[in-house]
């Protein structure tokens, strides 16, 4: 369950600022020149389902919008007044308003005639959507996390429809549109092989093959600029330079704007908030053992007990927030634009803080440098899954106008819905020159400003449960995005597929009330960095390992992952990268 | 009437002494709060002990205000608290009532059924779901039907109309009025002390409650002050829960800060019940005399 | 508590039960209980949709009880779904998180009533002892004030006043008690005595209200025979007024035994966190847990279930032992 949370921020971080491949090689510049705009390539008429504007090739400052919106109207509305609530089983995602009071969503509600109000946990996602189901207290729609296991407790529990019954009553041509590698993943087949749900943001193949640049991940290690440059811009690429470069940091800066400064800061509340380091240590969400295969939970990793007496050594000696387990994001930003120094997370998790110190200062604000590893080997971690799923979208069986949803979802995984709900509006939110799509300089300029605002102003980026990606884009990063942190996260990360597709067995399995005690044991991981001394520390971790080794059923557990993780070496190959 | 000792006088000073340190702690709190509510937000985070605004600011309530929920909130948890408190006082009284005549037939069979659910219940999980299959969920009746009547102030009510003396209700009798024009017109008027403390403990239990939403309630539109409280100060993303209701340049300029805004959130949600309770004091302690009396 | 019949009435009816009956007089009985009911009918009216509430929102869950002996599908009624014996209290009993929940419910509701239950009795004494009328008043209504917030309130105050920069870190500070500043809620060996002493900030003034209804209640004429007689103020507290309120005492006693098993569900789950969830964990945030947020609703059941009986016992020989010390006059039953 931590392992999901951590996977869906990855998630959401990666659409905030990755909105596509790199394109070094084409890439327009947002002053080009007016083009000839794009048109109907066929003419609207108003009955139908004919216009399809083909928004791949060219989008300018001049596009006719209103025609635009007209169409696509004609093509995608129900012809009816629909509010849908759609659950979404994470607590990143940010437009919980309906989509008429966002710039881009509205056209989306305008076109399709439906309107979304998104909802999301406020707390424990595990416990909301159990709590959904408890109560058969049921939204419309609902996203859960890529391989959530609750995902298959909706469907044996009769909560949801399965999708390709609903596309045969309403929509049989979705069913062509409708990429096979989707089909994969919204099938179960330990169930049938009927589509339960449908993923979004994918790497479509085109994305993978010809551009031979996946989006990744952005796991880093940040720090604050103007700190960083005044303690001699120390390179971090031991646990031993980690080490001394955060005493030189309290060494110099023992309080930062009156308040005791904070040399890594971090939340998740739990092992989440130091989740990073371990990556570098090579403890990855789980574990697999190369020589026998066998796979189990990342605590029986040989690396983690060094681990921990790390973290708790830095912990004895006031490096780490010695409130690092119980702060929440709030506090974590409050800290990040005061007193912290180092945040070894994504590297747009400092961006509201950003803002903040940029304000106050210029130049201060948080960059990622080149992360460390206790490995020997290069630093890795895991990065998006080549399937590329994120989120995986339901239909329940409380749905209001069940024809809608299917609607919906067609006109958000089409080119122009996938685009406007993602991208904004042609034209004022984005544009396209040959073909790469790009933000124009006055909304690049919002979005570098503060990415959180200009989100929480347009609505895009948040709905990428219908993202399926179709053409590439330009990123708009700033000048300190592109020279410090892409280059030192992107390249970092591995291909994860096989070690996380649905590793996580449903909760009241034998396998998963194992894996529950497992986690419950792992609040072990908390007690030992901050033990007192090593000895004591050493101690908690071992008995930890012990204990989760016999938990009752553990051995099922790890057959069930070690499973699994075959079957999913058998269906989608080596790594790619 | 008693001489004071030498003893006694140190005795008193000590207990003075001593209830002020205690009401200080009772209030201090509630004052560090309030403080830090009007003071201006990014002088509060440079912390220190405040016993008075550094820098007075009513901007965090202006920003706090401007959120559309508080209002339906506190419309929700208003409407709970009224309608709630008096269904559940009327109806218990009317059963209590009822149970206290000795003439009421299979009367020990229902004392039998109320004594039970004292020492056993369905616990969590198979009310949870008796109450999803009775409709309950997302269902404003959730807040008013599962808690209409009570055992416990049943037996409090019972033994309390027991003790009202019989010619009271006899000169009625012999009018020939029914029992409701008997309970409405003589009884309950008498019983106000008894009455008053029912009704305050219910509307306290109402205005403070909030797992019932949190358990069955996920439209927002239903959504109690409490709940909206704690998902505001303690749920992980309190921070998204906040950024929808404030403009941005705010938290940018650091003229409010989640935190800020977290506590204004607070002092709004409690101000009405501090400013109140004081002057309700008068029922609940004489409910309690006529209680202990009655032990 | 008052029988409802005579002990003549119950003779009667006991025979009735049991002599041979011929139907003339069966129907006859029968209709005049249908007459009775009917002259009582307001009566009726008043009591019968407590009893109908009661079945739905007492028995029916009662009855859902049965779960804990089956594989229950959240889908389904409480009649679905195979039987599976006793294995969902086995597991109970192999689960160290379980027990773990059971001893820290035993030790924090032990703590709770050694120091939470004599407290406000001492306060009421105290404030008994005060003669500015002004004064008391004032000191109650103030102590009254936590009574009328919510834990979720209470637990954010709490937050505010323990933080790291907090004021209780300060003044500890300042005192020189401590040398660097403690995160008090992420240290488990420092829960507990947070969750009684909250417990008793928030409970004190509400809890003495009953206690010092019951010393008013005490006839003046005492105190001052006791006072002719030569006795001090602390032998008069100890000689009449405890006495006098000991009834008062010992049935709220009782009630708090019974209680022992049951933890402040808000107070526990609003305040626990990963970092003290050893000590923190109680039976009813470990059902909430596994039952609601885990879905496993049969397993919650059967530890609710268990915990029930137990408490039960509990309540049961905390009534004799009340019995056995105020011989016999004082006692639930």
């Amino acid at each position: 369950m931590k392992q999901k949370k951590s996977l869906m921020m990855i998630m959401a971080g990666m659409m905030v600022l990755l909105s596509a491949c790199q394109d070094k090689g084409n890439q327009p510049s947002a002053s080009s020149s007016p083009s000839a705009t794009v048109q109907p390539s066929s003419s609207a008429s108003a009955t139908g389902n004919k216009v399809s504007w083909d928004i791949t090739k060219n989008v300018d400052e001049n596009f006719p919008f209103e025609q635009y919106v007209q169409d696509e109207k004609a093509k995608w509305n129900v012809g009816r007044k629909v509010d849908f609530t759609w659950y979404f089983n994470y607590n990143n995602h940010v437009a919980t308003k309906p989509w008429t009071e966002y710039e881009a969503l509205k056209t989306a509600a305008e076109i399709t005639g439906i309107n979304v109000t998104g909802t999301i946990p406020n707390g424990d996602p595990n416990e909301k959507i159990h709590l959904m189901m408890a109560t058969n207290d049921m939204p419309d729609l609902i996203t859960l996390g890529f391989g959530d296991p609750a995902g298959e407790e909706l469907i044996t529990g009769g909560y949801v429809y399965s999708l390709d019954e609903l596309i045969d009553k309403y929509a049989p041509e979705f069913k062509n549109e409708i990429p096979q590698i989707l089909r994969d993943i919204g099938t179960y087949e330990d169930i049938d092989n009927q589509m339960w749900s449908i993923s979004g943001v994918t790497n479509p193949d085109w994305l993978l093959k010809e551009h031979k640049d996946p989006i990744v991940g952005n796991f880093s290690y940040s720090v604050r600029k103007d700190i960083w440059t005044e303690l001699g811009q120390p390179s971090i690429a031991t646990p031993d330079d980690l080490y001394n470069t955060l005493k030189l940091f309290k060494e110099k800066y023992p309080t930062i704007d009156g308040k005791t400064s904070i040399g890594i800061s971090g939340w998740n509340k739990g092992d989440g908030a130091v989740q990073t380091i371990g990556y570098s240590f090579g403890i990855n969400d789980n574990y697999c053992d190369d020589a026998t295969g066998v796979c189990s939970v990342k605590y029986m990793n040989p690396k983690y007990p060094e681990f921990i007496a790390f973290m708790n050594k830095l912990f004895r000696e006031k490096l780490l927030d010695p409130e690092i387990f119980i702060k929440d994001e709030q506090q974590v930003n409050e800290d990040l634009a005061t007193s912290a120094f180092m945040l070894p997370y994504v590297y747009h998790a400092a961006g509201p803080a950003n803002a903040i110190l940029d304000s106050k200062k210029a130049d201060s604000h948080f960059i990622a440098i080149p992360p460390m590893s206790a490995t020997g080997k290069a630093f890795s971690f895991p990065g998006q899954s080549r399937m590329g799923g994120a989120t995986q979208t339901f239909i329940t069986k409380k749905n209001k106008d069940p024809e809608a949803a299917i609607k919906l979802l067609r006109y958000g995984f089409s080119t122009t819905g996938t685009m406007q709900i993602s991208q904004g509006n042609p034209g004022k939110h984005y544009q396209v020159k040959d073909g790469v799509y790009f933000r124009p300089q006055a909304e690049a300029e919002q979005v570098e400003k503060d990415v959180t605002a200009y989100l929480n102003k347009t609505g895009i980026w948040d709905y990428y449960s219908l993202w399926y990606q179709p053409m590439p884009g330009q990123r708009s990063d700033s000048a300190d995005n592109v020279a410090y942190d892409i280059p030192n996260s992107v390249p970092y990360a591995h291909d994860s597929t096989n070690e996380s597709y649905r590793m996580t067995p449903s909760g009241t399995s034998d396998e998963g009330i194992a894996l529950t005690t497992v986690g419950k044991l792992a609040d072990n991981v908390v007690k030992a960095i901050t033990a007192s001394t090593p000895e004591k520390s050493a101690q908690i971790v071992e008995k930890m390992i012990a204990d989760m080794r016999n938990v009752k059923n553990y051995s099922k557990l790890e057959a069930y992952m070690t499973d699994r993780h075959k079957k999913n070496v058998e269906r989608f190959g080596d790594p790619v990268y | 009437m008693f001489k004071r000792s030498t003893g006694d006088k140190i005795f008193d000073t000590f207990l003075y002494t001593f209830l002020i340190l205690l009401s200080l702690a009772f209030l201090y709190p509630f004052w560090k709060v309030l403080v830090m509510a009007f003071n201006e937000a990014n002088d509060t985070s440079l912390g220190g002990a405040l016993l008075w605004p550094r820098k007075f600011t009513l901007q965090n309530f202006k920003v706090v205000l401007q959120n559309h929920q508080i209002y339906s909130s506190y419309l929700i948890t208003i409407s709970r608290t009224v309608l709630g408190t008096a269904t559940t006082v009327i109806a218990t009284a009317l059963f209590a009532y009822g149970l206290s005549k000795k003439k009421l037939m299979f009367r020990n069979f229902y004392l039998t059924l109320c004594f039970i659910t004292l020492f056993f219940s369905g616990g969590l999980i198979p009310s949870v779901i008796n109450m999803r299959d009775l409709g309950l969920a997302n269902n404003f009746l959730v807040y008013i039907v599962p808690a209409m009547y009570g055992v416990m102030a049943m037996i409090i009510m019972k033994s309390f109309f027991n003790s009202l003396p019989a010619s009271l209700e006899e000169s009625a009798m012999i009018d020939g009025a029914n029992d409701f024009v008997i309970f409405f017109k003589i009884v309950f008027p008498s019983s106000m002390p008894v009455i008053a403390t029912i009704a305050l403990m219910s509307a306290v239990g109402q205005w403070n409650a909030w797992i019932d939403a949190y358990i069955f309630i996920s439209k927002e539109s239903l959504m109690p002050v409490q709940l909206l409280l704690q998902r505001v100060i303690q749920s992980s993303n309190a921070a998204s829960e906040i950024v929808k209701i404030v403009p941005n340049d705010e938290i940018l300029s650091r003229r409010v800060t989640p935190y800020s805004l977290q506590l204004a959130t607070l002092v709004v949600a409690i101000g009405p019940i501090i400013l109140i309770y004081p002057f309700f004091q008068r029922f609940f302690v004489k409910g309690f005399l006529i209680g202990a009396v009655k032990e | 508590m008052t029988k409802g019949m005579s002990g003549l009435e119950r003779l009667q009816q006991a025979e009735a039960a049991h002599r041979p009956v011929h139907r003339e007089s069966l129907l006859s009985r029968f209709k005049e209980g249908c007459r009775r009911f009917k002259a009582q009918l307001p009566l009726q009216g008043m009591v019968l949709p407590g009893i109908v509430w009661l079945i739905i929102f007492c028995y029916v869950p009662m009855y859902g009880i049965i779960i804990a002996f089956k594989d229950f599908r959240i889908t389904e009624g409480f009649f679905a779904g195979p039987w599976v014996g006793l294995k969902h209290f086995d597991a109970f009993f192999s689960d160290p998180f379980a027990l773990k929940a059971i001893t820290n419910t035993l030790i924090i509701s032990a703590l709770k009533l050694v120091f939470g239950f004599p407290a406000p009795i001492i306060f009421a004494l105290l404030l008994n002892e005060v003669r500015s009328l002004m004064f008391k008043r004032v000191a109650q209504t103030v102590s009254y004030l936590p009574f009328f917030i919510s834990w979720v309130v209470m637990v954010s105050l709490m937050q505010t006043i323990l933080s790291l920069d907090g004021p209780l870190n300060s003044l500890l500070m300042q005192l020189g008690l401590i040398h660097q500043r403690i995160s008090f809620l992420a240290q488990p060996e420092l829960f507990r005595a947070i969750a009684v002493l909250s417990d008793l900030w928030k409970g004190i003034g509400w809890g003495s209200i009953i206690y010092l209804a019951a010393i008013s209640s005490i006839p003046q004429d005492m105190y001052e025979s006791a006072y002719m007689d030569g006795a001090n103020r602390f032998q008069r507290i100890i000689h009449i007024t405890i006495p006098s309120i000991m009834p008062t005492i010992v049935i709220l006693l009782i009630l708090s035994v019974s209680g022992i098993l049951g933890s402040n569900f808000e107070q526990h789950f609003l305040l626990g966190n990963k970092m003290v969830s050893e000590t923190a964990e109680t039976i009813d945030t470990y059902v909430f847990r596994t039952g609601i947020q885990a879905g496993r609703y049969s397993y919650a059941t059967a530890i609710g279930l268990a915990c029930s009986i137990v408490s039960f016992f509990l309540l049961i020989s905390a009534d004799r032992i009340a019995r056995l010390m105020t011989k016999g006059e004082k006692g639930l039953f």
